[in-house]
């Protein structure tokens, strides 16, 4: 069971970390003074987020939630290709948070029902703070959408660009079945597909961006993130973010 | 003794509202005294807020003064959830003293607008949903024309 369950912790950590890194990676370089502080404010809710599964995977098998966090390789991330994709302009930074920020929602509810009780007790908690997100993430959708010429051409380019990688979102990692067998994950994420087509197209669709609704989930032949296998993008990251961590792993912050 | 710990922890306040206590924010959740160990149970406002370790710091300070008290465990738990709806009305007075406009009450929402802790108009307009902290955003009075933060429900 503990294998099982460190699959579907690890991949929710990994989703939040890799993300809330990519988002700050917008500190002093976002559109202007309050956008870089509700930017700032995302990257740091979602590595809080990563901590919180860290830590419940933490007091279920005794591993170091930094070490987690900081050291482990590439193969060892669970995170789906989707969040470790550079940071691109802010169209494609906009367009990725919704994406994601829907697919975690609808994730977050089915976890809420996870016979796994630590894990379900602090979802709640989280959705709260996640409900700012889809917020903030809406409202740019709406000013973007509005604009004409160069701002459509970006927001129509990180469609298509998105949109690539949303199927990897629910790719399905080792144990699976077991976890759904056992209840810890009472349904598999490749069900939840419907529910996040219904809700990016009652996003889309009102904007006058219905050709970017597809229709069926079609998973990657090949296996993805949540199976270990990453793009160079993922490693260069790595680089970055554990770069202070790992020039004094002993410090205590 | 809960009592007691109750009245000493409204001493620590929330380092960045210096008007405001814990206890009245809400944040504490359980209190356990067995043969001089006190163990104290927190409620964070937000996961991973950085004011965490500094209260922690200063609930055992205080807490380690009682007499009988020996050992001080403090302890954050997630679960239940806190809400905005755990402050007190004292604590509702405490951040509108501070020119943080209160959470409104959970009735109150969304169809009440937001009140202005300077003139108290209801004529205000949301500026950024982000503030300096995570737990606050931004409103402009057209009232009295200021700025003012407001702290977010959660």
């Amino acid at each position: 069971m503990k294998d099982v369950l460190r699959e579907i912790l690890l991949s929710t950590a990994d989703d939040e970390l890799i993300l809330g890194h990519r988002d700050s990676e917008w500190t002093a370089f976002a559109p202007f003074i309050e956008e870089d502080i509700a930017i700032s404010s995302l990257a740091q809710d979602e590595i809080a987020h990563a901590s919180v599964y860290l830590q419940l995977l933490h007091d279920l098998t005794g591993e170091d939630p930094d070490r987690l966090a900081f050291l482990r390789e590439p193969e060892e991330r669970r995170n789906a290709w989707l969040l470790e994709r550079p940071k691109g302009d802010w169209a494609y930074t906009v367009v990725r948070h919704v994406a994601y920020d829907l697919f975690d929602d609808i994730r977050l509810r089915h976890l809420a029902r996870s016979s796994f009780r630590p894990l379900a007790e602090v979802v709640e908690r989280l959705q709260r703070e996640e409900s700012y997100h889809l917020a903030h993430g809406r409202l740019w959708l709406e000013r973007l959408a509005q604009g004409k010429g160069e701002a459509r051409q970006r927001l129509e380019k990180a469609l298509s660009a998105v949109l690539e990688d949303v199927p990897g979102l629910f790719e399905e990692g080792a144990g699976v079945e077991e976890a759904v067998a056992q209840g810890l994950l009472p349904t598999r994420p490749r069900q939840w597909w419907e529910e996040w087509r219904e809700a990016w197209g009652g996003l889309l669709i009102p904007l006058g961006l219905g050709a970017w609704v597809p229709e069926e989930l079609s998973l990657p032949a090949a296996p993805g993130g949540r199976q270990g296998r990453h793009t160079d993008q993922l490693e260069e990251l790595l680089g970055a973010l554990s770069e202070v961590y790992r020039s004094d792993p002993a410090a205590a912050w | 003794m809960r009592d007691d710990v109750l009245a000493l922890l409204k001493e620590v306040k929330d380092p960045e509202i210096p008007t405001l206590n814990i206890v009245d924010l809400g944040l504490v959740e359980e209190v356990r005294f067995q043969k001089g160990r006190l163990e104290i149970d927190l409620l964070p406002t937000f996961t991973g807020c950085p004011a965490l370790d500094i209260i922690r710091e200063e609930v055992e300070e205080k807490a380690s003064l009682l007499p009988d008290v020996e050992e001080v465990a403090v302890r954050f738990r997630l679960s239940p959830a806190w809400t905005t709806d755990r402050i007190t009305e004292e604590g509702r007075a405490q951040l509108q003293a501070f020119g943080i406009a209160p959470p409104r009450p959970p009735k109150a929402r969304p169809v009440e607008g937001v009140t202005c802790p300077y003139c108290g108009s209801s004529d205000a307009i949301l500026e950024a949903a982000f503030g300096p902290t995570r737990c606050r955003s931004i409103y402009y009075c057209r009232s009295c024309r200021n700025p003012f933060e407001k702290m977010k429900e959660l």
